[in-house]
């Protein structure tokens, strides 16, 4: 039953993403194009209508750059509405009456959310990518300085590297993970809670609770991190209290994903407020 | 055909008179078949547990008689539905007469009232 | 045989304000049930109790000698008085998910009913009239062979023929091991096709009975009885 759950919301997902995706990669594109007559006026036109025409190419690459960059809080917010529409809409009496448990109702939104975040965060990245490839081929000098610079960046990583940096990278790309997962999570429950105590201001309150739930959140993390010094060890050493620091941010993250889980699969069980 | 009901009366009682009538005026002759529950059910727009009642009720009267897995059928003996449609004339005749008398027309009148509609009818 | 439906003093309230209390019957399989009262007296709140959209407050309430759950979910069908599909899923889309999330989903028969409403598979369901969408959604729900069908007012507001076609719906997909609860304040429409009632007032059970019972007690309509009954409520 959970593959189908997740068919169905993955559909759901995709019928806004996908052309928001595309949107994206094209406006890359665009964006890239623009840049390329940018640098190619600048040298050869110095009029008044080149110059206008320059910033308004310069504009247009900067909102590309932006709007790209903001792909992946669009997704979530996509995410976050389909929530919200599945569960404390009107759809939310056929989400509900279907002959699943509620928990596997949240695991279904936490999966596909979760795929969403990942392709749009690989989606960023090419675009930006492309953007800057393609945008910046007219500046070769440019594009020979970063590449060198990122060769000395990995030559100097690769001599040091040993078993200490791979466990610090794994950890950071697991981190990475969690976070998408604990955001998801957090914005669920806030919806949820918003849900709860209120009919007409349920999305209000929603906002409301996942200020309220961040910044406690934040708040509680300061003790957390005081584990940093929990032991005597070399403080001298940056890669260890680097990977300290990511590990403890991933144990908190962890937990705190499966408190939202576990409290949000109780609220949706015995606290559910269609109406 | 349509059916109306009076809702203050028992629905099950009405489509009893119903098929009854249906019977005795020949409309399901003698040992035909009688439609199933469902299809009364679905004609009357009426619950399907009302139609059985119904027809049990008919069963018990001796007008229908079921048969094993296939639905009922109107009863094949002649004599029960004389009988029936004596009752009903009978029935019927009261009332008419009750009415007459209530209107203040002697039994001579009722005659020949009935004797010109009954030849007005044949010479049409 | 176990019941379909059973209550046992169930209550239900929310903070101060009790939706029903205290409500006990039951109901055999094989019935078409009116669940009548006037609007505001606790009949959604039963019904979504029975489809597990709600848990009780006291008391209990049994599907088919269950606790609302996973289990009932599957053989329960539910009606609501509201659209509960996106608008943007297409006729073929709807059919595609109840048949995969509902084992006794007839997809042919579904298909047959919509045939006759005259309905494309490929439309999307915000392309149809108010009414058809309806209709759509009645015929998938009355569809599954499920062991209770719960239809909240599944008449109010339409034209005649859509209430007459939607009586006959219900009437033709009726089984004996199955039951119907039909609920709502529009008595004389429905009332020819109940043969069981409870009258509900304040999230009380006010009478409960057989339809012609009370037709043949009070040579009244259902509908004139219950009038009589809940003006006695309202002058007190």
């Amino acid at each position: 039953m959970l593959r189908k759950q997740i068919k169905y919301d993955f559909r759901a997902l995709m019928r806004i993403l996908l052309p928001l995706f595309g949107g994206v990669l094209a406006l890359s594109l665009l964006g890239a194009g623009a840049l390329r007559i940018t640098t190619g006026m600048t040298a050869a036109d110095s009029s008044i209508a080149g110059t206008v025409f320059t910033f308004v190419a310069t504009f247009f690459v900067m909102i590309a750059a932006i709007l790209v960059m903001s792909c992946t809080l669009i997704t979530l917010l996509i995410a976050a509405l389909r929530y919200y529409r599945d569960l404390t809409c009107d759809e939310g009496y056929l989400t509900f009456t279907l002959p699943v448990t509620p928990g596997s109702v949240l695991a279904s939104k936490l999966i596909t959310g979760f795929v969403s975040v990942l392709i749009s965060l690989i989606v960023t990245l090419i675009s930006l990518l492309l953007l800057l490839y393609i945008g910046t081929a007219d500046l070769p000098e440019l594009f020979t300085a970063i590449r060198e610079g990122l060769s000395a960046l990995f030559i100097q990583l690769a001599s040091g590297w040993d078993g200490r940096c791979t466990l610090c990278f794994v950890l950071a790309v697991m981190t990475v993970l969690v976070c998408i997962v604990q955001t998801l999570l957090t914005v669920y429950t806030s919806i949820t809670l918003g849900s709860k105590f209120t009919r007409k201001y349920r999305l209000l309150a929603a906002v409301a609770f996942y200020f309220m739930l961040n910044l406690i959140l934040n708040i509680l993390e300061i003790p957390a991190i005081s584990l940093l010094y929990f032991q005597n060890y070399n403080v001298s050493d940056p890669l260890l209290v680097l990977t300290r620091l990511i590990g403890i941010q991933l144990i908190y993250m962890a937990v705190i994903s499966v408190v939202c889980f576990l409290v949000t699969k109780r609220l949706l069980s015995k606290n559910l407020n269609l109406e | 055909m349509s059916w109306a009901f009076d809702a203050s009366r028992p629905i099950f009682t009405q489509i009893t008179e119903r098929l009854t009538e249906d019977i005795l005026c020949g409309r399901y002759p003698p040992g035909s078949r009688l439609p199933s529950v469902r299809e009364l059910a679905a004609e009357a727009a009426v619950n399907p547990n009302t139609v059985q009642r119904a027809l049990t009720e008919l069963e018990n009267a001796g007008l229908a008689v079921g048969t094993r897995g296939a639905g009922r059928c109107v009863t094949g003996d002649a004599a029960v539905i004389a009988e029936a449609q004596r009752t009903m004339a009978v029935r019927l005749s009261q009332e008419y007469l009750q009415r007459m008398t209530a209107l203040g027309i002697g039994a001579e009148e009722i005659g020949s009232i009935l004797e010109e509609i009954y030849n007005g009818g044949k010479t049409q | 045989m176990n019941a379909i439906l059973e209550c046992k003093n169930l209550t239900k309230r929310y903070g101060s304000f009790t939706a029903l209390d205290d409500v006990s019957f039951s109901i055999e399989p094989g019935r078409i049930f009116g669940l009548l009262g006037p609007n505001g007296s606790g009949k959604t709140t039963l019904i979504k109790l029975a489809s597990g959209l709600l848990t009780p407050t006291g008391g209990e309430l049994l599907v088919d000698g269950k606790h609302p759950g996973t289990e009932t979910k599957a053989v329960v069908s539910y009606l609501p008085d509201r659209c509960y599909f996106g608008s943007w899923m297409t006729v073929r889309g709807c059919l595609d998910y109840f048949q995969d999330f509902y084992a006794d989903f007839d997809r042919p028969r579904a298909e047959d009913m919509l045939e006759k409403l005259g309905v494309q598979p490929q439309i999307r369901l915000n392309a149809l009239s108010k009414g058809s969408r309806e209709k759509v959604q009645l015929v998938l729900v009355m569809a599954r062979r499920a062991k209770l069908y719960l239809l909240d007012e599944p008449i109010g507001g339409v034209d005649p023929a859509a209430r007459d076609y939607i009586l006959n719906t219900i009437i033709s997909n009726y089984s004996e091991e199955s039951s119907i609860i039909i609920s709502t304040h529009l008595i004389y429409d429905v009332e020819k096709i109940l043969d069981a009632y409870v009258f509900v007032n304040a999230g009380r059970i006010v009478e409960q009975g057989m339809c012609d019972t009370v037709r043949q007690e009070t040579g009244k309509s259902l509908d004139e009885h219950f009038r009589e009954v809940f003006r006695c409520y309202e002058n007190r």
